[in-house]
């Protein structure tokens, strides 16, 4: 008898110990954190709402935050209109097809360390490949990871390479979702390739092109590795983006406390933006 | 003014595959040809061929004379409605109609004028600002078939339009169909599986098997002089009754049914033309109309011990075996039978047919 009431919860364990250590136990601790100072090795000190107060004053935050919405105006559009160009190409019928949509897809499963420094190398000043094409045509060298008003632009270019091939999967799920007939009748109505795009094609998967969104805005918010390996954040703060400022507030100052403060902000403000889209395309939608 | 011509198409997949086998027919101006087989006949491939939407192999396709093989189908000006019907779900009723037109830059005000005139027609006024997902099945239909007409094209295209509607609807839809044949005076190719709405729509009807045409005629040509033991088992609800056999000599010509048990003579009066198959296997056909309550042994009548009854009202549907195949007859719902009891029965003479087992050809008198 006894051992039967206590097996249910045996047997749930596995999801209950995961939940309470990686998930209910940072989340309250963190919040706690938001409440005190602490640099791992000193006690904890209670400082009230003192590390909310400095976020509001933290002009440094603010620029990460300008950062990573200058990646994202880049990455976004240009991951869904890339994505979305070669799901329709590769939803044709073209010659080793299989192999492309394998192909595209290789960068999402490679580490982001190691494209990050591909990448580097490839955006190299003096000795990257892209400079030296520029310079055997006769163009001006370009620095894609030295100029303050590039680098980030660099980066959104790089990450949707590595990206693009997991929505350019989803948007192909959603195109083979379209019935055939509807492009069928569409030909017979005199439709240009264009215009069963336009009036058919994007219509048709809207709820593919929403999801596309929301997840490349997640995405795109948490960006952090490739910023670490290929610049450190700069230069001159040009390429910190808000996790990286995040991560460098607890991890090269030990400022804990202020680090998970700035946890929960950002969250704040990833919730209120995708609510926001969501409204939009909701009501897009009707 | 709408003709269309067909002349020895072919549709291959590959080398073996040959889905459509050297068709060629006329389809006639103001012509409801209807093209109708058992699935995977080709009928649906044939009309989209004639849509453009397939590819033609071999043969040659002309609209109004001229030669239309290698022309898009937007340049065939056609309207097709499909199975499934089509209608983007995400425009509503008016937009769907009007896409067509507004795709070819046609002025607003015409638009309007022409999606609400077949509006009209077709019922549709008060659900032109609806979305499809609001829309009954039969009303669905009715949009897609507004879609074509709204464009005027020379020839309509119908793709077994009817097949996703209740039974009671497919026979309304029916006749809406035939009356808007005539009313718009249109050309229209229509594809079925149905031999019931071949037989009651179609000016003449293309009987498909294969990939091959196996007889083109008026539905009731067709019916009354099929060409072969296909055909005639094809078209027809319930089917013709098939009954094997022997032409023998006994003191008079006979049939005799292979188990011995059936005997219908011959001689002296009528069919000469069996002769050649005197002591030769032979299939009598018999529609279920054609047998009657009554007829002596003498007469060639039979009794028949019936295994099934289904009363559908008007009439009685009574099946029995022979050959140990099962036969059925249509007889006037007040016959006094029971299932395990018996009836005297006879084949109306003048209206028996005979095949050729070995080409299933109908034997001409």
């Amino acid at each position: 008898m006894r051992r039967n009431k206590l097996l249910p919860y045996f047997l749930v364990s596995p999801y209950l110990i995961h939940f309470l250590v990686f998930v209910a136990f940072p989340v309250g601790f963190s919040l706690y954190l938001t409440f005190n100072t602490w640099n791992i090795i000193s006690p904890m000190e209670f400082v009230g709402f003192g590390n909310f107060i400095r976020v509001s004053q933290d002009g440094l935050f603010f620029k990460a935050i300008f950062n990573t919405i200058k990646f994202l105006v880049v990455h976004i559009p240009l991951q869904i209109i890339v994505a979305l160009f070669l799901a329709e190409t590769l939803n044709q019928k073209i010659k080793f097809r299989p192999f492309f949509r394998g192909a595209f897809f290789l960068p999402v499963v490679v580490s982001g360390v190691v494209v990050s420094m591909l990448w580097q190398q490839l955006y190299g000043f003096d000795t990257g490949i892209l400079n030296r094409l520029m310079s055997s045509v006769g163009l001006p060298k370009v620095g894609w990871l030295t100029n303050p008003d590039v680098a980030m632009y660099s980066i959104a270019i790089m990450a949707t390479w590595k990206n693009v091939g997991l929505y350019v999967i989803l948007f192909l799920v959603g195109l083979q979702t379209v019935p055939p007939q509807y492009y069928e009748a569409a030909d017979l109505e005199g439709a240009s390739h264009w215009q069963k795009f336009r009036h058919i094609t994007l219509p048709m998967i809207n709820p593919t092109i929403f999801m596309v969104l929301i997840l490349s805005t997640i995405g795109g918010f948490s960006l952090f590795i490739e910023p670490y390996i290929m610049t450190g954040g700069g230069p001159l703060n040009s390429t910190l983006s808000a996790v990286l400022y995040i991560y460098k507030q607890a991890f090269t100052n030990y400022h804990m406390g202020y680090s998970a403060t700035l946890g929960f902000f950002f969250a704040f403000i990833i919730l209120m933006v995708v609510f926001i889209q969501k409204r939009f395309v909701e009501r897009g939608d009707q | 003014m709408a003709e269309i011509s067909l002349k020895n198409i072919e549709k291959r997949y590959g080398e073996k595959t040959r889905v459509v086998k050297d068709v060629s027919f006329d389809v006639h101006d103001k012509e409801f040809l209807v093209l109708v087989g058992p699935s995977g006949c080709g009928k649906s491939t044939t009309l989209r061929m004639i849509a453009g939407l397939e590819d033609i192999t071999s043969g040659e396709l002309y609209i109004d004379g001229k030669l239309v093989n290698d022309l898009p189908p937007k340049d065939r000006d056609i309207a097709m409605v499909f199975q499934n019907y089509a209608l983007y779900p995400h425009m509503t009723v008016h937009d769907n109609m009007a896409f067509g037109l507004k795709l070819r830059s046609t002025p607003k005000s015409e638009i309007n004028a022409r999606v609400r005139q077949a509006a009209k027609i077709l019922g549709l006024e008060d659900l032109l600002k609806r979305r499809p997902k609001a829309l009954s099945g039969g009303q669905r239909q009715r949009v897609a078939v507004g879609r074509a007409i709204v464009r005027k094209p020379k020839v309509f295209l119908f793709d077994e339009p009817l097949s996703n509607l209740d039974a009671k609807l497919r026979v309304q839809m029916r006749t809406e169909i035939s009356r808007l044949h005539n009313d718009l005076e249109a050309t229209i190719v229509y594809v079925t599986h149905d031999q019931t709405e071949a037989m009651t729509m179609g000016d003449r009807i293309v009987i498909l098997r294969d990939g091959n045409i196996e007889q083109i005629d008026t539905p009731l040509n067709v019916y009354n002089h099929p060409v072969n033991k296909f055909v005639a088992g094809f078209i027809g609800s319930p089917a013709m009754n098939f009954v094997e056999g022997k032409v023998v000599n006994q003191d008079g010509t006979y049939f005799v049914s292979s188990d011995g048990l059936f005997k219908l003579i011959l001689k002296p009066n009528g069919f000469p033309h069996l002769n050649q198959f005197l002591d030769r296997k032979i299939i009598l056909g018999v529609r279920p109309e054609d047998i009657h309550i009554g007829g002596e042994e003498s007469n060639s009548g039979f009794t028949a011990n019936i295994d099934v009854l289904e009363p559908m009202g008007n009439e009685i549907f009574v099946y029995f075996k022979m050959n140990d195949e099962q036969i059925v007859a249509r007889l006037p719902s007040a016959t006094d039978a029971e299932v395990g009891g018996s009836l005297n029965l006879i084949f109306d003479r003048g209206k028996l047919h005979f095949f050729d087992p070995e080409s299933e050809e109908v034997i001409r008198e």
